[in-house]
């Protein structure tokens, strides 16, 4: 009925990328068939595509698929869903959602995404076609860490997203409040390519807040998820995101994390493909700096800064003979020019060094009085110095 | 028949009501027309055993009593007394004319003693222009009348020593006499107590500041701080460093409390600024006013004084709302379907608030639990009209335990404190005596935010440092168009204490710390800010 529309976006992709395999044909939609029925609920019968292709698969009869699976109990589920998805309409669909399925056996990240015990049927992918086809070439480290992060926490992100933006490495991460939305931020300031891989539908924006980055990544950079559009985000979804994220990286870097977090399942997941963890260490009283102390204490890479933490990723990264290496641009100078302040001002903004501080705090360890503290901070929130984290108590910009 | 004059309080204010009684043969009973409330239908019962029991027993006639004029509705027990004295008059016990220009207020027991009623200070004022020679009333509630000046007023303890005052001259003098006694101890009693110091507060000097800056420019004040911070400690120490009530602002604060029967009628007039901490579950007419009939609320019993609000956040937004033409105009306007009614309520506004919903974040060692969603909520409902006035926006941070301990002094008490705000005040009316010369363009408070920066800069007396500093601040948009006239406003305020007539770039910087931080701060939690 919709013959006409099916599969047009993801028919360039493999036209472009993949001559080699046909596009639209049977392996394509058998794909994009065994995505749409792992979301339902079946996620198993990825675990077959590690060793027979997603046409086998999408095709088999029944006595193959519990032969294959030595009896497993969704055999049977699988075939009723099987029975009633048509993935040749399900095609238009992605198409109308803005979305290209890029389906399992694309060249460039295959080898990625083999290591996994349930390597994706395909990806829906929210993306220029040069992004993708960059982002899957490029070097790519996943920056993650807690929704709920301190100031400290939002400003290494963000000086880390930086950091590897200015050399050239793609910041992947999750799209969340945040360690990851910062990350996101950062590398998109300092002028770089992010991707950020969703626990729902590509097309979906999750967290409603964060739509301008979500415009920005699918317009410069690359959102991606191996749900089909439309999947609303749900719990169960975001531990397979985060296979996914570490799956899709070099290293993984978890910037702040409670005991229990979802970066640390990134990070766990990660170790189990044998790549590089780093972690920013915290103050070990805070219960956000938990997570990533403990990866610490087990052995993961210290982010001693963002610029060193940019070199050991690219010693440790499987892509050691990166082009991004020799292309290195040295980071921006910092702006060292005296801003003319008062010495209150100067006194102040040391005073902020370890962290955010109320007003009277700033003035007991300036030395100053607390109406002076008071007024050179006025200043220098002006000036853009220092932001305002709650009323009355400030903390430096991160500039 | 016989009258006498008595008063109708309609809010504030008290209405003249006319007490006619008329006897005649019939029935033996007592009817009351003239749109009487039911406490004032039930002044026959009281009146006529507190007649019995003072030995003046009412005529076995029929008695009719009328209230005009007829359409104001009466309320309360304060009619008993000149009830019973038009009774008394008709029936023969005082000469009819003795009760020309002679009006009288109180409720009866049914052993013919007095009592007070509330809104004695309205009825006095009211009765005073009203042009009455003598006024009757309850002995606890002289002082409170004779707070009035030019009321001729003679306090009676029981129904007896009234109807003598209006029979014997001579006995009248006495009771004069005892009555100007007995306000004499009164006031040798009377104990001045200004309420907790300022001084009690270990650190907080940052909030203490605010707390300066806000008596002295009027402001409005919002204080955020985790619970246990000593946010309601500070406010209740802000009437103590506002300036003494003056004779007028004593006789409104008197007027609202008598009205609302909060006011202790033996006190005279009210010394202390009010403070009043509704509960956030406080309904629109608790805070606003309202009720049939009307009476004061929270917002009136608050006039000239502190309006403390704690947990402003979890105030109704129907209460919220409410606040914004107290705010705008110092009063309140009720309007119900028998009419609408104005009260005042001039007060300073402070809020507390914790920093989000569970109280932990910015908190260190502690997980603060909400969502960035429950956050914007949260301080959602400061937008608006009311977190528009509202000049003064401080962080009140729990205090390191070095901060207690023994109290070394160094922190000024409340008097001291007092003092500096008193004199920014009266800097700042000289200053505004000079220039009243000039066209007024605006004042602080509503309506300025039309006002040309440039007028309003040379009405407030900008530096050219200071000048320079809030053209930044707009072109940064660190401010906008409101905020702009707020600083500057906070600022005036500021060079007022320090008593110079030009705002300085220090004061335009300090005014900048301690304002809204508004949709900078809300974006930053949109960001996932959390300390």
């Amino acid at each position: 009925m919709l013959n006409g529309l099916n599969v047009p976006a993801g028919r360039r992709y493999e036209v472009r990328h993949d001559r080699e395999r046909p596009a639209s044909g049977p392996s394509y939609e058998a794909a994009l068939g065994l995505a749409l029925v792992a979301a339902e609920g079946t996620r198993g019968v990825l675990s077959l595509l590690r060793r027979h292709s997603p046409e086998e698969v999408w095709r088999a009869g029944r006595r193959d698929l519990l032969e294959w699976t030595e009896g497993r109990s969704w055999v049977d589920r699988f075939l009723d869903l099987r029975s009633r998805t048509f993935p040749r309409e399900a095609a238009s669909v992605v198409a109308a959602a803005g979305l290209v399925f890029v389906p399992w056996g694309h060249t460039a990240y295959e080898a990625d995404l083999m290591a996994l015990d349930l390597p994706p049927a395909g990806l829906f992918v929210k993306a220029s076609p040069e992004a993708f086809e960059q982002f899957a070439a490029g070097a790519r480290v996943a920056v993650v860490g807690t929704r709920k992060a301190s100031h400290y926490g939002l400003s290494v992100a963000r000086a880390i997203g930086r950091a590897f933006a200015e050399r050239g490495v793609w910041v992947v991460s999750g799209l969340a409040l945040g360690i990851d939305g910062r990350a996101h931020r950062g590398c998109i300031e300092a002028g770089g390519r992010s991707a950020a891989v969703l626990g729902c539908g590509a097309d979906v924006v999750y967290p409603r807040r964060h739509r301008e980055l979500y415009d920005r990544l699918g317009s410069e950079g690359v959102i991606l998820s191996e749900l089909p559009p439309g999947v609303r985000p749900a719990p169960w979804f975001f531990p397979e995101r985060n296979r996914l994220l570490a799956a899709l990286s070099h290293a993984v870097v978890v910037v702040e994390a409670p005991r229990r977090s979802g970066a640390l399942i990134t990070a766990n997941r990660a170790l189990d493909l044998g790549r590089e963890v780093f972690a920013v260490p915290g103050r070990i009283l805070e219960s956000v700096s938990e997570g990533c102390n403990r990866l610490l204490y087990d052995g993961a890479g210290l982010c001693l800064d963002p610029v060193s933490l940019v070199e050991d990723f690219h010693r440790f990264a499987r892509k050691e003979a990166s082009p991004f290496l020799s292309g290195v641009r040295d980071p921006a100078p910092a702006d060292s020019a005296e801003n003319g302040l008062e010495q209150a001002g100067r006194l102040a903004v040391m005073a902020l060094s370890a962290g955010p501080r109320s007003v009277d705090a700033v003035a007991d360890v300036a030395g100053i009085s607390s109406r002076e503290a008071s007024a050179a901070l006025g200043l220098l929130e002006l000036r853009g110095q220092v932001v305002r984290v709650s009323p009355g108590t400030y903390g430096l910009s991160g500039r | 028949m016989a009258a006498v004059r008595a008063y109708a309080l309609i809010g504030t204010e008290a209405v003249a009501v006319q007490v006619e009684a008329h006897v005649r043969p019939g029935l033996p009973g007592v009817s009351m027309v003239g749109l009487p409330g039911v406490a004032v239908r039930e002044a026959r019962e009281r009146v006529r055993s507190g007649a019995a029991s003072t030995g003046m027993p009412l005529p076995t006639q029929r008695i009719t009593v009328n209230l005009s004029p007829a359409d104001v509705r009466k309320e309360g027990p304060g009619f008993d007394l000149p009830v019973a004295l038009a009774v008394l008059a008709a029936s023969g016990y005082v000469s009819k004319g003795a009760l020309q220009n002679v009006g009288a207020m109180g409720e009866l027991a049914l052993d013919g003693l007095v009592r007070p009623i509330r809104g004695m200070l309205s009825v006095a004022e009211a009765a005073r222009d009203d042009g009455i020679i003598l006024l009757i009333v309850p002995l606890v509630g002289l002082a409170e009348v004779c707070a009035v000046d030019g009321v001729h007023a003679v306090g009676v303890r029981d129904l007896r020593e009234a109807v003598m005052v209006l029979r014997d001259a001579e006995k009248r003098e006495r009771l004069l006499e005892r009555g100007r006694r007995w306000l004499r101890t009164r006031k040798l009693e009377a104990i001045v107590d200004r309420g907790p110091d300022l001084a009690d507060i270990a650190g907080q000097r940052h909030a203490k500041r605010a707390l300066e800056v806000a008596a002295a420019g009027g402001h409005h004040l919002m204080m955020v701080g985790p619970p246990g911070a000593g946010k309601t400690m500070l406010a209740r120490r802000l009437p103590s460093v506002l300036p003494l009530l003056d004779a007028t602002e004593a006789l409104e604060v008197t007027r609202v409390w008598s009205v609302a029967g909060l006011h202790r009628p033996e006190d005279g007039l009210a010394t202390q600024r009010p403070f009043r901490a509704p509960h956030h579950s406080a309904s629109r007419s608790a805070v606003i006013g309202g009720g049939s009939p009307p009476r004061p609320g929270e917002a009136s019993l608050a006039h000239r004084g502190v309006l403390f609000m704690d947990e402003f956040p979890e105030f109704s937004r129907d209460v919220i709302e409410s606040l914004r033409q107290p705010l705008e105009e110092g009063l309140v306007v009720i309007s119900r379907k028998g009419g609408s009614l104005t009260l005042p309520a001039a007060f300073t506004l402070v809020g507390a608030m914790n920093p989000c919903p569970c109280g932990n974040l910015m908190q260190p060692e502690r997980v603060c639990r909400c969502t960035a969603d429950m956050l914007d909520r949260y301080r959602g409902r400061l937008s608006g009209a009311v977190g528009d006035r509202i000049d003064l926006f401080i962080d009140v941070p729990p205090l390191e335990l070095s901060a207690f301990g023994p109290v070394d002094g160094r922190d000024d008490d409340s008097a001291v404190v007092r003092a500096r705000v008193e004199s920014a005040r009266s800097f700042r009316l000289e200053r505004e005596s000079l220039l009243s010369a000039l066209p007024r363009s605006s004042e602080e408070g509503g309506g300025t935010g039309r006002s040309h920066p440039e007028r309003l800069e040379s009405r407030m007396g900008v530096s050219d440092g200071a000048r320079s500093l809030l053209r930044e601040a707009l072109s940064r948009h660190v401010v906008g168009g409101r905020g702009y006239v707020r600083a500057l406003t906070v600022a005036r305020t500021l060079a007022d204490l320090d008593g110079v007539s030009a705002i300085s770039a220090d004061h335009v910087a300090e005014a900048l710390s301690l304002r809204d931080p508004g949709y900078e701060c809300r974006s930053a939690v949109a960001a996932g800010v959390r300390c």
